[in-house]
């Protein structure tokens, strides 16, 4: 039998500098960590954007010149357009934004730390797993800033210039260079890091639930977890496979995506994209539940079809594995395909159309307050659903003929992913940062960086649809005359978005170190009911090693 | 609440004439909030879908490659599963009769722990603070102090406590 242990002594070990953030297994502490590396890989990925946009300000090429990149046009020196450098920006943008940026910040981020509290659960159900998701992330990281180093062309520039979806016959090029097999093994380590990171949010949301939670009075934010994380478990093997034989095309002389050898390169796309739809949903479900939660809050009522909201996160996951061809309608496919896949892409703007007339019908009536992260929620929501729009007008197949591979479908997968996801992020963030840290941001700073980033945000990508339309393709370095007014327009927007995010990592380090200090649990109001605003500010290092009680989260008015 | 109390009655006396005796029969577990079978009904879901990108491939070399990646996957889901509902197979049963307490803790994959003691002399006790966890319950007894029920609810074992003295003074 086993002895009792009256005289073990119950205190916490106080750990160092060290031993904390970099041994950590904690799930606070390892979602804390998940933020702030996303949010250095992101001011990274922005960075290059802004390049990207400073080159397409005006027709012609001033700074990507192949006589080296500059910063500063200098219209006295020659520049000859520098095509790899362009492709090498793009793709490291993407690359970086969509496996090594976003995911890891709602996913690795709010998903760590708030979807065991949520849930009453004292920690995840593997915490030393999750030391290792997040160390194989950061593995991933540099060797994806590696690839960015070390050369990728024909003529030994470095980086590789071949589209975040790495598409052969480009990506099996050069295959005595490094850069490619590189970036290969980053996105490996990312997915095995995902990967990892989804089976232990799956155990502990099944198996870890407070007492009398059953399914149905989870609340959203951790249910949107756990439906991201089944995504993931479903769709990355998929993308593992593809890259697995692209790295085999490159090194070990098989020909999976090679005519000559029997192969077929419309094979990667599909298998490609079998991933890559799921991926979008992956990116935006974390952030519905966000959204959920700050609606709910500050339009001081529970929030409005519980159980559709819940449905619909599952269906539009479902939905998300059955539409990939839509994004391939120019390959070839036949008619009764293409209809399929238009009809079947079709039928997600109804789930869609569910949560966004839900979050409208939770502020109906309600009593909203413009607190700064509800204002990240409006602004989610009119940029989703634009993003949305659009969608619907580029799922239908011959209208796509038209606009496959201009700018208005960059306009429309950064209004309805990036921007969309970007926004959920931030409204996490203003919603937790008291919670997280212990101190709150200076609510005008708060509001400041959100017009700013919903004005520049829009200026970049609304006149893109103009763009599109006029018939720009994507992925160019220069652009006739035609085009230079909104592209001119585009890139005051990235200015001004890019002054508004350096403008927040200033607002984030005041918060943390002359913030004011949060005294109250609960520091919004009696609507924000999940659990964590049971807890001091920031928590204790463990939390619900007692469980929670009932009536600690199931309240009469919620859900 | 994750413990349950039963009440048995011998069918026959051990003497003629001597009061029935009376046992009871306590039983704890922790709380988890799937079951075996739901998790398997999960696992089965998950290994359908993954199916769908790998069915479209049969006949292709590309099939294996595919295969690999979504049989670990699924393995290491299956892995982390059981391993999850195996540390929950923890099962505390507590057995009080007139002569005799006995106490059998079960936890899967590792030999039953027992401890026996006459309840005339045990008694049960509650630290609210200075124990592993806050309102650590144990019974002394038999040259021995054994914990009972420390994965349950602080407040589950206040409450434990009460029913246990109840139910020894009831016995004795």
């Amino acid at each position: 039998m086993a002895d009792a242990a009256v005289h073990g002594d119950g205190a916490h070990e106080q750990r160092g500098f060290f031993s904390r953030w970099l041994m950590s297994t904690n799930h606070k502490d390892i979602g804390i960590l998940y933020l702030f590396t996303a949010g250095a890989v992101g001011l990274l990925s922005v960075m290059f954007t802004v390049y990207m946009r400073m080159e397409l300000m005006e027709p012609g090429v001033q700074y990507m010149c192949a006589e080296g990149a500059r910063f500063i046009a200098d219209a006295s020196v020659e520049c000859s357009p520098n095509g790899h450098l362009w492709n090498v920006m793009i793709t490291y943008h993407g690359v970086l934004m969509m496996f090594f940026v976003v995911i890891p910040a709602l996913f690795g981020g709010f998903g760590n730390y708030f979807m065991p509290l949520h849930i009453g659960a004292p920690d995840m159900a593997f915490p030393r797993l999750n030391n290792l998701s997040f160390w194989l992330y950061v593995a991933g990281v540099s060797l994806g800033v590696a690839s960015l180093l070390t050369p990728g062309s024909a003529d030994g520039q470095l980086g590789s210039g071949v589209g975040w979806v790495l598409y052969p016959p480009l990506s099996t090029q050069n295959s005595d260079t490094i850069s490619m097999d590189l970036a290969i093994f980053a996105v490996h380590l990312s997915g095995a890091s995902s990967i990892l990171g989804a089976i232990n949010m799956i155990t502990t949301f099944l198996n870890m639930r407070a007492p009398g939670m059953t399914l149905h009075k989870v609340p959203l934010f951790p249910w949107s977890i756990f439906v991201t994380a089944w995504m993931i478990l479903l769709s990355l093997p998929v993308l593992a496979g593809a890259i697995t034989m692209l790295l085999m095309d490159r090194n070990f002389g098989t020909t999976f995506f090679n005519p000559e050898g029997g192969g077929d390169p419309i094979l990667y796309q599909h298998i490609l994209w079998f991933f890559g739809h799921p991926e979008v949903y992956i990116i935006i479900i974390p952030g519905f539940g966000i959204i959920s939660h700050v609606i709910a809050t500050f339009a001081r009522k529970p929030i409005f079809g519980y159980l559709p909201m819940v449905y619909a996160m599952v269906s539009i996951g479902v939905l998300g594995f059955l539409v990939w061809a839509h994004h391939m309608y120019t390959v070839g496919m036949s008619l009764t395909q293409q209809s399929y896949f238009m009809l079947a892409t079709m039928v997600i703007a109804v789930p869609t159309g569910v949560k966004v007339f839900s979050w409208i019908a939770t502020m109906w009536g309600g009593s909203i307050e413009f607190k700064t992260p509800m204002l990240w929620s409006f602004g989610f929501l009119f940029l989703f659903t634009v993003g949305g729009v659009t969608g619907v007008v580029l799922a239908q197949a011959p209208l796509d003929r038209v606009y496959h591979d201009t700018y208005y479908v960059v306009a429309h997968f950064h209004y309805v992913m990036s921007l969309g996801a970007a926004f959920a992020i931030f409204a996490g963030i203003y919603y937790w940062i008291g919670k997280m840290s212990g101190r709150q941001y200076p609510e005008w700073a708060g509001k400041v960086h959100f017009w700013a980033m919903f004005i520049g945000s829009n200026l970049i990508f609304f006149p893109q649809h103009f763009l599109g339309r006029q018939g720009m393709p994507r992925r160019i370095i220069d652009y006739p005359d035609a085009f230079a007014y909104w592209n001119y327009v585009s890139s005051i927007g990235a200015y001004i978005s890019f002054a508004s995010f350096v403008f927040f990592i200033g607002i984030v380090f005041y918060t943390l170190r002359y913030g004011k200090r949060v005294t109250e649990n609960n520091y919004w109001n009696e609507y924000a009911d999940s659990l964590e605003w049971t807890l001091s500010c920031p928590p204790p290092e463990h939390t619900f090693e007692q469980l929670p009680k009932r009536e600690d989260w199931d309240h009469s008015h919620a859900h | 609440m994750p413990y349950v109390w039963e009440h048995e009655k011998s069918a026959a006396p051990d003497r003629s004439g001597a009061v029935l005796p009376h046992r009871w029969r306590l039983t704890l577990w922790p709380q988890r909030s799937a079951g075996a079978g739901g998790l398997a009904g999960f696992v089965g879901l998950t290994a359908a879908l993954l199916t769908v990108p790998v069915l479209a491939l049969l006949g292709s070399p590309a099939l294996w490659i595919l295969m690999a990646f979504a049989g670990t996957a699924l393995a290491g889901l299956i892995v982390a599963l059981r391993l999850a509902l195996r540390r929950g197979m923890v099962r505390e049963d507590l057995v009080l009769g007139a002569e005799s307490l006995t106490l059998e803790r079960r936890r899967k994959g590792a030999e039953p722990l027992y401890w026996q003691a006459n309840p005339h002399w045990v008694s049960p006790r509650l630290y609210p603070e200075g124990g592993p966890v806050p309102f650590y319950l144990t019974l002394q007894g038999s040259g021995r102090e054994v914990e009972l029920g420390a994965f349950l609810t602080p407040q589950e074992r206040e409450q434990l406590y009460g029913e246990l003295c109840s139910a020894l003074n009831g016995a004795t």
